[in-house]
């Protein structure tokens, strides 16, 4: 294949001084302190800021003038300005080539998987950090090493981090990198807007971060009111954060699905998707609806404490209910905007090694879609003790019961098609398995806190966290985990070593569960979210999950030392199709060309036939000219 | 008329016509969601009217702002979507039309900006009075947006005259939708704040 989209390449301090991440860090930090300055100036005067420590305007103008700096930096406001000056519309920026495009504005669907890939591991890998400075504290029952505050900080920091990067860290780097080749297209819809969605990213990690130098915030991942108005200034920091994140993920989502809708390659009909395509299709849905919420939730909180609005304060008229409903309404969707592209990546690689075709189709993308679809309508399970109407409790308590119904679907797939398979446990095999069972016990407990009389029992424990722990850390990170040992020597261009993915995967499930599964039982017996001291009688099991925790860690850094061995040491190139799949992606060399593919290529079936004979190749690469969208 | 695709485009121009009409709505209903938030807002809080502080004084904005506002985004979505019209057909209607929508917008964003320094009341005045100043300030943050997409083909008109209208009718579809759906937000945000209250 050629590649008609050359790249220039260019000397390394032009690299360095152009626009790239080194300026817009600097551009970032300037803006910063220049907005923070002119925050103050508008400040004053105002009687409310009397006797506080804090400007929140004044944050709020560093954040939002630090944005500005930032994507100065990187070029993103170049071709606003020109579009301004009446300059023609383009769609590609112009692009050099080389390891340098990876730290700058690039809107090649593949180079931005890879930056989402790293750049959000980055933080991801952070949050992890958080996690094992949290099982250290909780050690001792009441023998601290750090203050109450401090670990509430670390609980918000470890929470948020988490939440916001896992909302990216699955479909930023598999759905930016693999939907176009799976649809047949050669980048998405809108590519300035993919760089766009993943430059703000790691952004709002940044500015999350920098809580730490105001003192964290108290509130936890979910920010309540009224203790987000009267906290201290890092509560302004994960409100910018979290407006951030919301505007990439609105954004990524309007990309995905208008890409799925229209740039389909011919013959690529709806029950001939890949099944991944499906998952992404039904998370952007959630993406584009629910994340505007957020956005608007946050901006409500932004001004009751920079404008002295009221929406969150009861005394001047507001509620910080409207705030719990608000938060939820994108929360609950946002745990499926985590576990759709999960199910969708799970599915995809089940048939592969199994040697068989995905069971039941059909009843996958009506489970996915009809998740979607429930997502919206359970969000109030959430406040079933936060003293709602109680006779709202029964229909909230059903609609998330309903919702397991859908689930169950994909379930059903994953035994279908593994029910007298020809199995291989390979690395992503394994993993793709483990999540089911652990997404298994993360669904069955949750059945618990969706049921009124046993969430009124376990709210706020240590049970919840579990719950949670197991849907998202043993689901979709276990998912996320199948996919990067799937998908990377696609990706990059080499092959992991399987001997140390194999101790990875055995030393994360073995102590992902021995981790997890016994704060069900700490929830049980009472012991709370949150809250660093605990009853003597649970030091021995606590000292237990921290051990297993520390393992769990140290599991992680087994994948790293992989990633770099095999990366710059090792270093074994990749074949075209390592695992035999059928998928159009596994078909195409390793590297893809720039452009993906010579000619947009004609589907002839799905890509899931596997053990089917004459089944003819799931698309023609080399087809006549086809005009797309015929 | 027929439409273009960018010069760097590497697929045929329905395509890139199809993404803007699909993504113009996908971002509309986008625009919707994030205004329902401030919807339900101002019912919920109207409802609960905490410590009775929903609208204590009764506070008016005044129709004397509401109204003209109100006005001119309708112009401005009115002119613009006959401009549109025009652009499938002899499109003599885009340049007038567009201009004209332009100018619009640009007088309903700074009458809001001179109606808060002449309100009687403040964000703090209550429910009420931080759902106005909210939903209103957040409003023509989002008329910006537009008008700027809408300031980008005035200019590529007059910078590349007739000759571009075939690149620029994709995009001006697109604007259509989004700037209709943000006029029936003003339209709700005009019943609920001005009428309702």
């Amino acid at each position: 294949m050629t590649d008609s989209f050359q790249r220039e390449h260019r000397s390394l301090w032009q690299g360095v001084l152009g626009f790239n991440v080194l300026t817009a860090i600097v551009l970032g930090i300037v803006g910063f302190f220049v907005g923070a300055w002119i925050g103050g100036k508008i400040a004053v005067g105002h009687d409310y800021l009397i006797g506080t420590d804090q400007n929140d305007v004044g944050m709020f103008m560093g954040y939002l003038f630090g944005t500005l700096g930032w994507l100065a930096g990187l070029g993103f406001l170049n071709y606003p300005l020109s579009r301004m000056a009446g300059r023609p519309p383009s769609l590609r920026h112009h692009e050099f080539g080389g390891v340098g495009r990876y730290f700058r504005l690039c809107t090649d669907h593949k180079v931005v998987g890879i930056q989402y890939f790293f750049g959000v591991g980055i933080f991801f890998f952070i949050g992890g950090l958080n996690a094992m400075l949290m099982r250290t504290e909780l050690l001792r029952p009441t023998e601290h090493p750090f203050s109450a505050g401090q670990y509430l900080s670390l609980v918000g920091l470890h929470g948020t981090m988490m939440i916001m990067m896992t909302s990216a860290f699955i479909v930023g780097p598999f759905a930016n990198f693999l939907l176009p080749l799976m649809i047949g297209a050669r980048r998405l819809a809108f590519p300035r807007i993919e760089a766009l969605t993943f430059w703000l990213t790691p952004l709002a990690g940044l500015v999350l971060m920098s809580a730490i130098a105001r003192n964290g915030f108290p509130t936890g991942w979910t920010g309540y009111a009224p203790l987000a108005d009267e906290a201290r200034a890092g509560m302004d920091a994960y409100i910018f954060a979290f407006i951030l994140i919301g505007t990439s993920l609105t954004l990524l989502g309007l990309n995905l699905l208008t890409t799925v809708l229209t740039m389909r390659a011919p013959g690529l009909t709806w029950s001939r998707l890949p099944i991944f395509v499906w998952g992404v299709a039904s998370t952007a849905i959630l993406m584009a609806l629910a994340a505007p919420v957020l956005v608007a939730a946050m901006l409500m909180g932004l001004m009751d404490r920079a404008a002295n609005t009221g929406y969150y304060i009861a005394s001047i008229g507001g509620s910080p209910y409207l705030y719990e409903n608000l938060f939820w309404f994108f929360g609950h969707p946002e745990v499926y905007i985590l576990a759709l592209p999960g199910f969708g990546i799970v599915l995809e690689i089940l048939p592969v090694f199994a040697r068989k075709p995905l069971w039941a189709y059909r009843l996958a993308v009506a489970g996915m879609l009809g998740v979607a679809l429930l997502s919206f309508m359970v969000w109030q399970h959430h406040l079933f003790v936060s003293g709602m109407n109680a006779s709202l409790r029964p229909f909230y308590m059903l609609t998330t019961e309903l919702i397991s119904i859908p689930t169950g679907f994909i379930f059903l797939n994953a035994m279908g098609t593994l029910w007298r398979g020809r199995i291989r446990f390979t690395v992503p095999m394994l993993f793709a398995l483990a999540f089911f069972f652990n997404f298994l016990i993360g669904g069955l407990s949750g059945i618990f806190l969706s049921d009124v009389p046993s969430d009124v029992t376990t709210h706020g424990s240590y049970f919840v966290m579990a719950h949670f722990h197991y849907t998202i850390m043993g689901g979709l990170v276990f998912a996320f985990f199948a996919a990067t040992y799937y998908w990377l020597p696609k990706m990059l261009g080499f092959t992991l070593h399987e001997g140390l993915a194999k101790i990875h995967f055995w030393l994360m499930f073995v102590f992902f569960n021995l981790t997890f599964f016994p704060l069900f039982a700490a929830g049980f017996v009472g012991m709370p979210r949150r809250v660093s001291t605990y009853a003597p009688g649970l030091q021995p099991l606590n000292d237990f999950v921290s051990a297993s925790a520390y393992v769990l860690g140290f599991s992680m850094l087994i994948f790293l030392a992989n990633l770099v061995y095999s990366l710059v040491f090792a270093r074994v190139p990749a074949p075209d199709n390592p695992w035999e799949s059928k998928s159009i992606e596994w078909q195409l060399p390793t590297p893809v060309p720039v452009l993906d593919f010579d000619r947009i290529p004609v589907f002839n079936t799905t890509p899931y036939e596997y053990g089917v004979e004459d089944a003819p190749p799931v698309a023609s690469l080399e087809p006549s000219p086809v005009p797309v969208g015929s | 008329m027929e439409v273009h695709a960018p010069a760097d485009a590497t697929e045929p121009a329905e395509v890139f016509e199809r993404n803007m009409a699909v993504g113009a709505r996908i971002a509309a209903a986008a625009v919707a969601f994030f205004f329902i938030a401030f919807l339900f807002a101002f019912f919920y809080l109207r409802a609960l009217d905490s410590n009775g502080k929903w609208n204590q004084h009764g506070l008016d904005p005044g129709q004397a702002w509401g109204l003209p506002i109100f006005l001119c985004v309708v112009g401005s979505v009115g002119l613009f979507a006959a401009a549109v019209w025009s652009l499938r057909r002899d499109a003599a209607l885009w340049r007038p039309g567009s201009f004209a929508a332009l100018g619009l917008g640009l007088a309903a964003v700074v009458l809001q900006s001179v109606q808060y320094t002449q309100l009687a009341f403040g964000p703090a005045d209550g429910g009420y009075a931080s759902v106005f100043v909210g939903w209103t300030g957040l409003y023509a943050v989002f008329m910006l947006g537009v008008l700027y997409w809408l300031e980008t083909q005035v200019a590529q008109t007059l910078r590349e005259g007739d000759a571009a209208l075939p690149l620029i009718r994709p995009s001006a579809e697109a604007l259509r939708v989004v700037w209709f759906v943000l006029g029936l937000v003003g339209l709700v945000a005009y019943i609920l704040l001005y009428l309702v209250r």
